[in-house]
């Protein structure tokens, strides 16, 4: 294989080539080191939010599945219908379903985006040497099948990613106050009535699931929390984006 | 004109920049990447690459130049520090905010 590397050396360009082979490329290199560095850096993070965004509600999840569990493994007694232990209504039901429901779409959305992303981040990481080679082959004898993945595309890709999962954010603020609705009207409101209209804790929810649930509460309040500042970075950064885009959309007259 | 519409054609813009830019750190005995390794490392079409990489010169932003391949003549791209600025804007804006 004819390698670029001899072509250059008939080159009319001598001197200008003379003085990279001297090292005054150096500073070329290392200036795409350092954007690099700062492209994988921004990666990087990405990557450990997400993991972060994707195992954090599987804990409320398992929160509902157990609620759901609950509620049908233990209608009430049977013989003469109890006031403090009803059978569990369809809503009652639902409920738990819909929030796992509306969690396990944001967090699958997440996970497969995940698998797909790192994928290409791993591909990215290892083509330095396919690149090596294409950019010293002949140009008679490229290999079109091997396809390469760019820093560009990989940050882009997430860029995108962002502005889906952003909607089932949405969703999931919706639920999460739904979720904090029928917790106090299924668990805490009935305790307090149960206490006090039969003098005796209703015998509907266990304290453990009691205790877990409150715990779901507060984890999804604080991923929330978490969730929104980060798309609030987002937003900032797509808008300048978004003018970054338009200058060069205009400057090269497309 | 939707966002959409500037981001596809971003994309293409960026992945040319970042192709040339990575090309001139790994090959220390050219300055530049060879027409066809650019287009194969951007994956596009040729017509689209030609359209791109017309404007991108036109713009300033890369420069071509011809050299000599046994019989033939291939092109050569390499980016410009104008060219180099907008793929840097482009990585600090994903990365200033972390």
């Amino acid at each position: 294989m004819r390698i670029l590397i001899k072509m250059t050396n008939n080159s009319p360009e001598e001197p200008e080539k003379e003085k990279i082979l001297r090292g005054e490329n150096e500073s070329r290199s290392s200036s795409f080191t350092k954007i690099e560095k700062e492209g994988l850096f921004f990666i990087d993070s990405q990557k450990r939010f997400l993991v972060w965004s994707a195992i954090l509600p599987i804990f409320i999840i398992l929160i509902q599945i157990a609620n759901i569990i609950f509620l049908i493994m233990n209608p009430p007694p049977p013989g003469r219908p109890s006031l403090h232990r009803e059978a569990p209504r369809i809503i009652e039901i639902l409920s738990p379903l819909w929030i796992m429901i509306i969690i396990a779409l944001f967090v699958l959305t997440n996970f497969f985006f995940l698998l797909r992303w790192q994928k290409k981040v791993q591909q990215y990481y290892h083509q330095e040497e396919t690149f090596d080679k294409l950019i010293k082959s002949s140009p008679d004898e490229i290999d079109s099948s091997t396809k390469f993945i760019s820093l560009s595309q990989i940050t882009y890709d997430i860029i995108q990613h962002i502005k889906k999962i952003r909607k089932i954010f949405l969703l999931m603020n919706a639920i999460a106050v739904f979720y904090f609705l029928w917790f106090v009207s299924r668990i805490v409101f009935r305790l307090a009535l149960g206490r006090l209209l039969f003098r005796g804790p209703p015998a509907q929810f266990p304290l453990i699931l009691i205790i877990l649930n409150i715990l779901a509460q507060i984890s999804l309040l604080i991923y929330l929390v978490f969730q929104w500042k980060f798309f609030r970075k987002w937003d900032l950064k797509i808008s300048k984006l978004t003018t970054l885009e338009k200058r060069i959309y205009e400057e090269l007259e497309l | 004109m939707k966002s959409s519409q500037y981001r596809s054609a971003n994309l293409i813009i960026q992945t040319i920049l970042e192709g040339i830019l990575r090309a001139e750190r790994e090959n220390s005995l050219i300055k530049g990447i060879v027409k066809s390794h650019l287009i194969n490392y951007c994956g596009l079409k040729s017509t689209t690459a030609d359209k791109y990489l017309m404007k991108l010169e036109n713009a300033g932003y890369i420069e071509s130049y011809n050299e000599q391949w046994g019989d033939r003549t291939i092109i050569i791209y390499k980016i410009t520090p104008l060219g180099k600025e907008r793929y840097e804007w482009f990585v600090k804006i994903n990365s200033e905010i972390e």
